[in-house]
């Protein structure tokens, strides 16, 4: 899997307009539309649905990332946006940390495996060191493309060098 | 004592956000390390980020293992807690 598949760089918002959470989604889930040309999704439901996720629990995973997300039908795969927020977003995260990145995913509602891999691939890139660190440092779209791009590859030689999660 | 027990994830979505966060509320009632094992994948059960690197699906075994000596209660709930499928389908 790499970030490219569900979050293209057309996807990538560099510095987010607004700090509401209700107001993020929606900014991020009419990109999704846009970028993945999804005419059939209602933009409104779709926050609706992500807002009641995070009523259950904060979707703020750790280390000023949050990863807000729901299922919805008609997805033939997994799609999303990732957003870069130098104000910070109150997400309720469970560490207490101000949320600075932000991915925000939709999934097909049939498709436990592919969406565990999705959410994989997110948390095996947050853990490394400096991904982090290189996505506060970067200047424009590209730098964070190729921040995602290093990730990937960084993921890819982990797994040929088992054990390494 | 190390104390370690094996148990399937009988939940439909496997492992994912929800369930982690909840093994993680439970984990930190314990000063003592607690790992959830997945084959040769090792986690830290007090961090969503690791549990969720495990992308453990509907039917993995999962151990829950720790050397502490506060962990053998909260080692049985989150036991418990994988055996109810976290309140889920």
């Amino acid at each position: 899997m790499k970030f490219a598949d569900f979050i293209p760089s057309r996807a990538i918002i560099l510095d987010l307009k607004t700090t509401g959470k209700k107001e993020v989604m929606k900014e991020m889930v009419e990109r999704i539309k846009e970028v993945f040309n999804l005419n059939t999704i209602k933009v409104n439901k779709a926050v609706e649905m992500l807002m009641k996720r995070e009523e259950i629990g904060s979707t703020g995973i750790g280390n000023g990332f949050a990863v807000p997300h729901c299922k919805l039908d008609n997805l033939k795969s997994v799609v999303g946006a990732f957003a870069r927020s130098s104000r910070g977003v109150g997400f309720n995260a469970l560490d207490g940390v101000a949320i600075n990145f932000i991915f925000l995913i939709l999934a097909p509602s049939d498709n436990p495996t592919v969406n565990l891999q999705t959410l994989q691939h997110i948390s095996q890139s947050i853990k490394q060191p400096l991904f982090g660190k290189f996505l506060r440092q970067a200047k424009n779209v590209k730098a964070i493309s190729e921040i995602f791009k290093y990730a990937d590859e960084q993921i890819k030689q982990c797994q040929l060098n088992e054990p390494c999660v | 004592m190390p104390v370690e027990r094996t148990v399937r994830l009988t939940n439909k979505f496997g492992l994912h956000i929800r369930p982690a966060a909840k093994i993680v509320d439970l984990a930190l009632k314990c000063k003592s390390e607690i790992f959830i094992l997945k084959d040769t994948q090792q986690a830290n059960a007090k961090s969503i980020i690791e549990l969720a690197t495990l992308a453990a699906p509907y039917g993995t075994l999962l151990s829950i293992r720790s050397d502490g000596a506060d962990a053998e209660g909260v080692v049985a709930a989150i036991e418990q807690l994988i055996n109810s499928k976290f309140g889920e389908e």
